[in-house]
């Protein structure tokens, strides 16, 4: 939960009680004669009061299996959940006068500590991570849709490079010769040698940039050739860089030249100094198809970090609470005899 | 599903000049006219118990009874299976915790309408046609999916007809006035009973609205009357749709589209006010073939004049105090619900995402949501279906998400062409589908924001009745088998949209679009979005149509 303005009754509300505790803890009449802690009424009052906030904040994980009941806004449970569980580790503190204590109590401490740990860091995670998704994964999907659309892009992965190249297992012959390796007026481009090999180039020795991107030249209209059918010619470097690159990526592969967009980037300008222009629209779709796939695996990674911290948080809670129960039963039946 | 049915399926004897001669509504067209489109009218020869089309499928052509009668019916899942009965739910019950009922219930009389001569009731969703009776019409004229499942009650004799020749057809006095004949005795009754104003009224004045309403038609696209005119009665329609809107400092406003047994204007009769709408004669969407080139259809009404209807009035004097009262709540009621209108144009970002339709449009804001999915969860437990109105993708707004859920657009298009009239809009403006939707899908082919969802009849967890039963083993008939599920804004719920009520992060809200939008583009973080929005103006109520 994002920590804004709504929060400041909240919090103030958190901070008068922590201090009423501790005066009420610190001028607590029987600590002269019995000492601090939870053998008082004070100290007594503080530990019920933190097993009532704790069993608050464990109430949270119930409410969530029902939340169309009108119980209350779930926001003003969150809220709760957070500052209630933040004030009973104060409470239980006092409750203990800051001493371990037993082998019970120090397992509640440790409890205590992992719980409160792994739940400052769960909302710290919250502060930024879905900031994070938003601006870095513009076509967030559903969780559950993830590896549905993953495979979705790499069935279209194949249909591309079919459509574009004939085929992807074998080589298509290529009628243009050999490119150059850096086009005049261009910047050196780092192209991987084996499938710039593979490269056409333009038909006059011109640079191979001024094929890929300049359009056609104009022809009358009478002398236009009939629309060739099947794949249009020179897709060899986009099926090279398809099979060695994009296909073992969009399965789930690492590939350094394509997890980071920057690489990606400068790999895709390469491959496109040496495509013919009928070629480039299947570089924008292959090229396409892995920008998405790894925003989605972006999501998926980023939505395991922030949902991570539940892992402990959850069962440790709900260890804590039984704990606290146990040591509740006992330290009362000791306090009766 | 509504697929158009392509014309192979289009069997039976083809028939000759004479022998269509020989049949009474054919009596007076001319030779020339049934020549001009030959094997355009088939004889079809059905068994008692053969299935003649069914409910949500494609169809492209009339029928006319001949001979025998058929049986005409709607079918209804009509009872709850186990979901909403565990431990939870009865704990949840005990507590006086609610679910959203995924059907309402309305009265038996309450008018089904059909794309038949005759309609149904909610009541009893089926009746007999016999001999001399049309159904089909709409999915000949306008290729809408089959309304109802039609089956031979006798042995029967029927003509099937292609569109060319039933346009030829409606031209005929003899095949008007017999269909104008059968309206007036077997569906003006029900139609009549249906208006809210008339609910209760003696049959006597029934009878007597009956016989002084006069039965028009209108091309679509052409206006039945205009803002500001004045009021000289109620409408009610018979066939076709009627678009309402109305003129705001913006532009004009789609506000309602209207069908079968729906009227306007009947505040009209009472108060002798100016329209406060124009209403207009739409078309139906072309499904299946946007190319297709075809005349505008026709939107027949019966109007009943001020002057007719306080006549009749006039001989039952107490019935005019209750409709007086009536009419005062029914104003009140509108002032209520009070629609804001846009004054101005918005960015083209925000035109193409049609958030200024949203009258309470759902947003996620992605900064706070941690996809904790309890907004979807919590949709899905506030319903007796268990099915979610919400699904938690659709296109963004700087950091808002728009959800795809029903955002109460101004301009309902979901509202066209549903050929049982199963989807309208309630007096809360929320959009409502009826239990009697036949699963055909146009709702939510027509809605451009995907916030109508069809669901198959098993995620509803329901029992087919034991009839229906019988007649799936048999395989007599196909059952219903989708339902359109569309967001209620759970407004029967007192803690307001599950949705927004179980977002533990506040990131779930629904707002007024034109409210958020505005204020939004006052506030200082807003970055995206151009800053020419005004404020937005407050539109008068609207009597749909009057």
């Amino acid at each position: 939960m994002l920590l804004d303005r709504k929060h400041k009754a909240w919090a103030w509300f958190t901070v008068a009680l922590a201090v009423i505790g501790a005066l009420a803890w610190w001028f607590d009449p029987e600590a002269s004669t019995i000492g601090r802690g939870g053998s008082t009424i004070v100290g007594l009052t503080l530990g019920s009061l933190a097993l009532l906030f704790m069993l608050f904040c464990v109430a949270l994980s119930l409410k969530r299996r029902v939340p169309h009941w009108r119980l209350g806004r779930a926001q003003a449970w969150m809220r709760g959940h957070i500052w209630l569980g933040l004030l009973s580790v104060w409470f239980v503190a006092l409750h203990g006068a800051f001493e371990r204590g037993g082998p019970l109590t120090t397992l509640l401490w440790v409890l205590i500590a992992l719980v409160t740990l792994s739940a400052v860091f769960g909302l710290i995670l919250q502060q930024f991570v879905p900031r994070l998704l938003l601006h870095s994964v513009p076509g967030e999907t559903l969780a559950q849709q993830m590896d549905r659309e993953l495979e979705w892009i790499r069935k279209r992965g194949e249909e591309v490079v079919i459509e574009f190249c004939g085929s992807i297992e074998t080589a298509q012959p290529s009628p243009m010769p050999e490119p150059p390796t850096k086009a005049p007026g261009m910047p050196p481009v780092s192209t991987p040698a084996h499938f710039a090999a593979a490269a056409p180039a333009p038909a006059q020795g011109g640079a191979a940039a001024a094929v890929a991107t300049a359009p056609p030249p104009a022809s009358p209209p009478a002398a236009a050739p009939p629309k060739p059918k099947g794949p249009p010619v020179g897709g060899e470097p986009l099926r090279r860089f398809y099979v060695d690159y994009a296909r073992p990526f969009l399965a789930g592969e690492y590939r350094p030249q394509l997890a980071s967009p920057g690489r990606a980037q400068s790999l895709e300008a390469a491959l496109r100094t040496m495509c013919p222009a009928p070629i480039q629209p299947g570089i924008d779709a292959v090229m396409s198809l892995c920008d998405r796939a790894r925003q989605l695996r972006r999501q998926r990674r980023l939505m395991r970090i922030l949902f991570a911290w539940l892992i402990l948080h959850i069962p440790l809670s709900w260890a804590l609470i039984v704990l606290a129960i146990v040591h509740a039963v006992f330290a009362l039946r000791f306090l009766q005899r | 599903m509504a697929k158009a049915m392509p014309l192979a399926e289009f069997e039976g004897q083809v028939m000759s000049l004479e022998e269509l001669k020989a049949v009474d509504i054919f009596e007076d067209v001319k030779p020339d006219a049934i020549e001009k489109y030959p094997g355009t009218v088939r004889k079809r020869l059905f068994r008692a118990g053969d299935v003649i089309c069914q409910q949500g499928e494609g169809g492209t052509t009339a029928f006319y009874i001949v001979e025998g009668t058929c049986r005409i019916f709607i079918r209804r899942p009509d009872e709850m299976a186990g979901k909403g009965r565990g431990l939870v739910a009865r704990i949840g019950r005990a507590l006086g915790q609610q679910k959203l009922p995924s059907t309402r219930k309305h009265k038996a009389e309450a008018v089904v309408p059909i794309d038949a001569s005759v309609d149904l009731t909610y009541g009893r969703l089926a009746t007999t046609l016999e001999a001399g009776n049309v159904f089909g019409e709409m999915s000949c004229l306008n290729l809408a999916p089959r309304s109802a499942t039609v089956v031979a009650e006798t042995d029967c004799i029927l003509l099937e007809i292609l569109r060319n020749m039933y346009e030829v057809l409606q031209r005929s006095k003899t095949f008007k006035g017999r269909m104008d004949a059968i309206y007036r005795e077997r569906v003006l009754d029900n139609h009549l009973k249906n208006v809210w104003l008339f609910d209760g009224l003696p049959q006597g004045v029934i009878d007597d609205l009956k016989r002084v309403g006069e039965l028009l038609s209108y091309e679509a696209g052409k206006q039945i009357f205009a803002e500001g005119d004045a009021a000289d009665g109620m409408y009610l329609i018979r066939r076709g749709q009627v678009r309402v809107s109305k003129k705001f400092p913006g532009g004009e406003r789609n506000l309602a589209y209207l069908t079968r047994g729906d009227c306007v204007g009947e505040i009209a009769l009472l108060h002798d006010t100016p329209r406060s709408a124009t209403c207009t004669a739409a078309d139906h969407p072309i499904l299946g073939d946007p190319g297709r080139k075809r005349r505008p259809a026709q939107v027949e009404l019966v109007k009943i004049r001020t002057e007719d209807f306080k006549r009749v009035i006039a001989e039952y004097p107490e019935v005019r105090s209750r409709l007086e009262i009536l009419a005062e709540r029914r104003l009140l009621e509108q002032a209520e619900a009070r629609v804001l209108i846009t004054p101005t144009v918005y960015s083209r970002e925000v035109e193409d995402l049609g958030l200024i339709q949203g009258q309470n449009l759902m947003l996620i804001n992605l900064e706070k949501c941690t996809r904790c999915d309890q907004c979807a969860q919590a949709c899905m437990k506030a319903h007796d279906d268990g099915i979610s109105r919400l699904i938690r993708e659709g296109p963004r707004l700087d950091k808002y998400l728009v959800p795809a859920s029903c955002r109460m657009c101004l301009d309902p298009v979901c509202m066209i062409g549903c050929p049982v009239g199963s989807i309208r809009k309630a007096k809360d403006l929320n959009i409502v589908i009826e239990d009697w939707c036949v699963g055909c899908g146009v709702c939510s082919k027509q809605c451009p924001y995907n916030s109508i969802q069809m669901h198959t009849l098993e995620e509803f967890g329901r029992h087919v009745s034991e009839e229906a039963r019988r007649v799936a083993e048999t395989g007599e008939v196909v059952e219903v088998t989708d339902r359109a599920v569309v967001c209620d804004q759970c407004s029967g719920l007192p803690q307001g949209p599950a949705c927004v009520y179980a977002c533990p992060h506040d990131a779930a809200m629904r707002v007024n679009a034109v409210e958020f939008l505005s204020g939004y583009l006052t506030s200082p973080g807003a970055t995206t979005l151009p800053s020419f929005v005004r404020a937005p103006v407050e539109a008068q109520p609207v009597d749909e149509g009057t």
